[in-house]
C-alpha cells in the first residue's frame, strides 16, 4: 500500500534523510516515556548513592559527584574535560580501535567474499576459523604479548581478531544468502567472472558486510578495552582500571560515560555510512512502510 | 515480416534428468521430445513439481542433462557428451520472482548485458536501455530501483532486460506467478504487444491453464514426476488477441480440452504431496 | 563400511585435514628454526611447537589444579549466564509484549549498552562485597544484554498473522502467551544464549586475568592462562587458550543441542 508517492527521481541527499528523521524522532510520543525512564534510573540512582546513602550503594560515586569531576577546570583526579589528559586517553583508544578496525574489514572482507565465492577455498579455510573462534580473544594476551613487541601491537592485535572473526563470517553469510537467481541472470546476460564478482557478489553482500561491520565495532571496543586494562599503558581501559586501583572513583564513571558515548557514536557512524553507500534498501524499505 | 530470421528453433529430444540427492534417485525428467519452430509462443503446461522447470534449466544451462539432445538452430547446446549447455544471452531467461538486480536502478539492469558483453560503449547502452524502457512505458520508473516500484513494472523491465541482448529465445519461468489476476492480464497483452515488434520465440512455463491458451501457439503439456511429454495441443485463435478472446467460444472450449488432459495430471500432484521447488 | 563411503566422498572433509596439517607442519618448522637455524624468526617463530603443546598437556591432564580452574571457570559462567537467562528472558519478553513498559525501559537499556561489560569491572568490584559476585555480575552483565536484544527481535518479528488465527481460535491472553509468543521467540531466544554463551566466556577470561590474580586454586581456566605465562611456561599458556576454546565449545554445543530438541520444527524444515 503506498500512502504517497514518491515524487522527484534524485536520490534523496543525506542532510535531507537526516532532517527527516529527526524530525520523525520529536513526532513520536513514546521519546518523552523514554526520557522519563531515564531521569527515574538517574533518580534512583543519586537518591541510592548520594542522599539515602544505602549500605552498598554509598561507596560508589554519585551522579552529582561524578559531574562535578567531570565538569571541573582542575579536577581532584586529574581527569575531566578540560585537562588535555582526558583527550589523550580518547585519542589512544579511539585509534587503536580504528587501525584494528581498519586491517580487519582489509582482511577479513576479501577473505570472506572469497571463502563465499569459492567453495574449495572454504573447505581449506573454514576448519581452521572455526577452530580457532572458540578460543576468547582474551585467552590471546600472552601470545599476543611474545608475538608482538612494544604495548601498542598486542592490544591492537586483540581488537583486530575479534572483529575479524565477525567481519568474515558476516561477510560468508552475505555471500552465501544471495539469491542465485541474481547469479543465474548475471550469467544468462554474458557475465564473466570478474562482472559477477563486482556487479554481483558484491553489492549481495554489502547489508550482511554492513551489519558485520557494526557488530564488529561493537566488539573491536569490547576487546581494546579488556586488552587496555591488562596490558595497557594508555587509553580508556587501561584509565578504568587505573582509577579503581588508585581509588579516584568519579574517574571511573567518568570513563564508563566516555566509552559509552564513543562506542554509540562509532556505531551510529557505521550505520550512517551503510545507509548512504546503500540507497537502494532504504528506499525499498520506505516502501514498504513497515 | 520474416519470423524465421528472428527467433531460434529449440529441438529438445529424448531428454531425460536423474537427480540424485543424497543417494536417493529422483527421476524429474523422463524422454521428453519437443520441436520448436523459430519465432512460437511455446507454452508448457503442467501442475507443481512436475519438472517443468528443469526442463527449462536444462535449455539455459543452468542444470546438466543425464541422457539426450537439446540443439539450438541446429548448434548443439548439450548432449551425452556435453551434459550442461553454457548460459548465454542467446537464451535469456525471466525468473519467477524476478531477478533485477536489487542495487541497480531499472535503467542500469537493462543497460547492464550490453555493457557486459561488450557490444555497445556504456553512453550508448544506457541511451538505448532507455529507449527501450520507454517503449514499454516505463520511462518515468527508469531511475528508481526494482524495490521501489511496482512488481508488474518490475518484470516488464526484466523482460526489456531480457530482449535487448536480441536473443534468439526467450525462457519464462513462470514469471507472472506471484501477480493478482488483473495485473496479470494485462501483463499478458503486453507480453503479446512485445512479441509483435519482435517475435522472438517464447518458451513460457506455467501452471495457468487459461495464461497458456491466452498467450500460446501450442500448448505442450506435461505429465507428473517422472516428466514427460503427455500431449501437445495446438491453439488455433487468431492474433492479435486481447481480453475479449477470453471469453469466446473458441477459447472456451479449448479450456475444456486442455483441462481434460492437464486436470488427471494434477490430481497425481496432489495426492503425492509434490512440493514447488522454487 | 558406510563411514568408509562417507569419508571418501566427503571431499570438504579431507580438505579440511590437509589445511589443519598443513598449519601445523609450519608450525612446528617455524618452531624448531632457532634450533635448526641459528636464529628465531619474529612472531610466530617465538612460539613453541605443538609437538612440546601436546607433550606437556599429557602432564597437565593428571594435575589436580588443571581440572579446579575448569570447574572454577565453568561454575562462574554458568552461575552468571544462568541469571542472565532467568531475568533476561522475561525481561525482554516483558518489553516486547507491553508497548509501555518498552518505551520506559528500553532508552535506558540502550543507553547503558554501549558500554563495553568490562569497563563495570571497577565498579562492580566497589559494590559487591565479594570478588566472586563482582565477577558474576559482569558476566551476568554481557550475557544479558545479548539475550535481551536477540528475545526483543524475535518477539517483534513474530509474523502477525499467527496472532490473529490463535486469536479467532478464541485464545486469551495467557493462551497467546504460552503458546504462540513463546515457541514463536525461542530460535531467537537460543541464537540470544548462543551470542550471551559466546560473550560469557569472553568476559570470564577477562575477568579472571585482571580481578582474580593471587589464587592460585579456584582462578579459573583464565587465570591459568595468565599464570602460566608469567611463570615462565607458554606451552602451558597455550594449553590454556585451547582448553578455554574447548569448553566455551561445549557449552555452546550444549545450547545448540538443547535448542535442536526444543524445536523440532526447526531444523525439519
Amino acid at each position: 500500500m503506498m500512502s504517497e508517492p514518491v515524487t522527484g527521481t534524485r536520490p534523496l541527499s543525506f542532510a535531507r534523510l537526516l532532517w527527516l528523521r529527526t524530525t520523525l524522532i520529536f513526532k513520536n510520543p513514546t521519546l518523552y516515556t523514554g526520557i522519563l525512564g531515564i531521569l527515574v534510573f538517574l533518580l534512583l540512582y543519586y537518591l541510592t548513592t548520594e542522599v539515602w546513602k544505602l549500605p552498598r550503594f554509598e561507596k560508589l560515586p554519585g551522579p552529582v559527584a561524578v559531574l562535578k569531576e567531570w565538569f571541573n577546570p582542575d579536577p581532584m583526579w586529574g581527569i575531566s574535560l578540560y585537562t588535555p589528559d582526558y583527550y589523550q586517553h580518547v585519542w589512544a583508544s579511539v585509534r587503536r580501535v580504528s587501525i584494528a578496525l581498519l586491517i580487519a574489514t582489509s582482511l577479513g572482507v576479501p577473505l570472506g567474499l572469497l571463502m563465499g565465492w569459492s567453495k574449495v577455498f572454504k573447505d581449506y579455510t573454514f576448519p581452521l576459523l572455526e577452530i580457532l573462534r572458540p578460543i576468547p580473544v582474551l585467552a590471546w594476551v600472552p601470545l599476543a604479548i611474545l608475538m608482538f613487541s612494544g604495548t601498542e601491537t598486542p592490544v591492537i592485535f586483540l581488537a583486530t581478531l575479534a572483529s575479524f572473526y565477525v567481519t568474515v563470517l558476516n561477510t560468508l553469510l552475505g555471500v552465501e544468502s544471495i539469491n542465485p537467481a541474481y547469479l543465474r541472470a548475471a550469467a544468462c546476460l554474458g557475465s564473466k567472472r570478474r562482472h559477477l564478482f563486482w556487479h554481483v557478489i558484491l553489492p549481495g553482500a554489502l547489508p550482511f558486510i554492513f551489519t558485520g561491520l557494526q557488530i564488529s565495532v561493537g566488539v573491536s571496543w569490547f576487546s581494546l578495552v579488556a586488552a587496555e586494562m591488562v596490558s595497557g599503558q594508555y587509553g580508556l581501559g587501561y584509565l578504568v582500571l587505573n582509577s579503581y586501583t588508585s581509588v579516584t572513583y568519579e574517574t571511573i564513571v567518568i570513563m564508563m560515560i566516555t566509552l559509552g558515548v564513543i562506542g554509540y557514536a562509532s556505531s551510529a557512524l557505521v550505520r550512517l555510512l551503510g545507509r548512504q553507500l546503500m540507497q537502494w534498501r532504504v528506499r525499498a524499505l520506505a516502501m514498504e512502510k513497515r | 515480416m520474416n519470423r524465421s530470421q528472428l527467433g531460434g528453433s529449440l529441438s529438445i529430444r529424448h531428454v531425460s534428468k536423474i537427480y540424485d540427492p543424497e543417494g536417493v534417485n529422483v527421476h524429474a525428467l523422463h524422454d521428453c521430445s519437443l520441436e520448436i519452430p523459430a519465432g512460437e509462443i511455446c507454452m508448457v503446461l503442467g501442475p507443481s513439481g512436475c519438472g517443468k522447470t528443469t526442463l527449462l534449466n536444462a535449455v539455459a544451462g543452468f542444470h546438466d542433462i543425464s541422457s539426450g539432445e537439446i540443439r539450438l538452430d541446429d548448434k548443439v547446446l548439450c548432449n551425452d557428451a556435453k551434459p550442461q549447455a553454457v548460459q548465454g544471452p542467446d537464451r535469456m531467461v525471466v525468473f519467477q520472482n524476478g531477478a533485477l538486480f536489487p542495487w541497480k536502478t531499472l535503467l542500469d539492469n537493462v543497460a547492464y548485458g550490453p555493457i557486459v558483453q561488450q557490444r555497445l560503449a556504456p553512453k550508448m547502452a544506457r541511451e538505448k536501455a532507455l529507449e527501450m524502457l520507454a517503449e514499454a512505458g516505463l520511462a518515468d520508473v527508469a531511475q528508481k530501483y526494482p524495490g521501489e516500484v511496482s512488481s508488474g513494472m518490475a518484470r516488464r523491465a526484466e523482460i526489456v532486460r531480457a530482449l535487448i541482448n536480441d536473443p534468439k529465445i526467450l525462457l519464462l519461468d513462470e514469471p507472472y506467478r506471484a501477480m493478482d489476476a488483473l495485473t496479470k492480464s494485462i501483463m499478458h497483452e503486453n507480453l503479446l504487444r512485445i512479441y509483435d515488434l519482435k517475435p522472438v520465440t517464447i518458451f513460457f512455463i506455467t501452471h495457468d491453464l487459461e495464461e497458456a491458451i491466452f498467450l500460446g501457439q501450442r500448448v505442450v503439456i506435461m505429465t507428473t514426476r517422472p516428466a514427460t511429454i503427455k500431449e501437445i495441443i495446438k491453439i488455433d485463435l487468431p492474433y492479435p488477441r486481447d481480453h475479449r478472446v477470453l471469453s469466446s467460444e473458441a477459447f472456451r472450449l479449448l479450456v475444456t480440452r486442455v483441462k481434460a488432459s492437464v486436470h488427471a495430471e494434477a490430481e497425481k500432484a496432489f495426492a503425492a504431496g509434490e512440493k514447488e521447488f522454487a | 563400511m558406510n563411514l568408509k563411503k562417507y569419508l571418501l566422498r566427503n571431499k570438504a572433509l579431507w580438505r579440511g585435514l590437509i589445511a589443519l596439517g598443513g598449519i601445523l607442519l609450519v608450525w612446528e618448522i617455524l618452531a624448531h628454526w632457532r634450533l635448526w637455524f641459528g636464529y628465531s624468526l619474529p612472531g610466530i617463530g617465538l612460539m613453541p611447537a605443538p609437538s612440546a603443546v601436546l607433550a606437556l598437556w599429557g602432564q597437565v591432564l593428571l594435575d589436580d589444579s588443571y581440572w579446579v580452574s575448569w570447574y572454577a571457570s565453568y561454575s562462574r559462567v554458568l552461575l552468571g549466564f544462568c541469571l542472565a537467562m532467568l531475568i533476561g528472558i522475561p525481561f525482554g519478553l516483558m518489553l516486547a509484549v507491553n508497548r509501555h513498559l518498552h518505551a520506559f525501559f528500553f532508552p535506558i537499556f540502550e543507553t547503558l549498552r554501549p558500554i563495553p561489560p568490562l569497563a563495570w569491572v571497577p565498579a562492580s568490584l566497589i559494590f559487591w562485597p565479594t570478588q566472586e559476585m563482582s565477577i558474576v555480575f559482569v558476566i551476568f552483565l554481557g550475557a544479558f544484554y545479548a539475550i535481551v536484544i536477540n528475545v526483543l527481535g524475535g518477539a517483534k518479528n513474530i509474523d502477525i498473522r499467527y496472532l490473529r488465527a490463535a486469536q479467532s481460535m478464541g485464545a486469551g491472553q495467557w493462551s497467546l502467551f504460552w503458546r504462540v509468543v513463546l515457541p514463536a521467540t525461542l530460535p531467537s531466544i537460543f541464537t540470544g544464549a548462543a551470542v550471551g554463551m559466546g560473550i560469557t566466556w569472553e568476559v570470564v577470561v577477562a575477568a579472571e586475568m585482571i580481578a582474580v590474580g593471587g589464587r592460585v586454586y579456584g582462578g579459573g581456566l583464565g587465570f591459568f592462562v595468565w599464570n602460566s605465562f608469567v611463570g615462565g611456561s607458554t606451552e602451558q599458556a597455550i594449553i590454556g587458550m585451547l582448553s578455554i576454546g574447548i569448553a566455551g565449545y561445549l557449552a555452546s554445543s550444549l545450547i545448540r543441542y538443547t535448542g535442536n530438541r526444543l524445536m523440532p520444527w526447526h531444523s525439519a524444515a
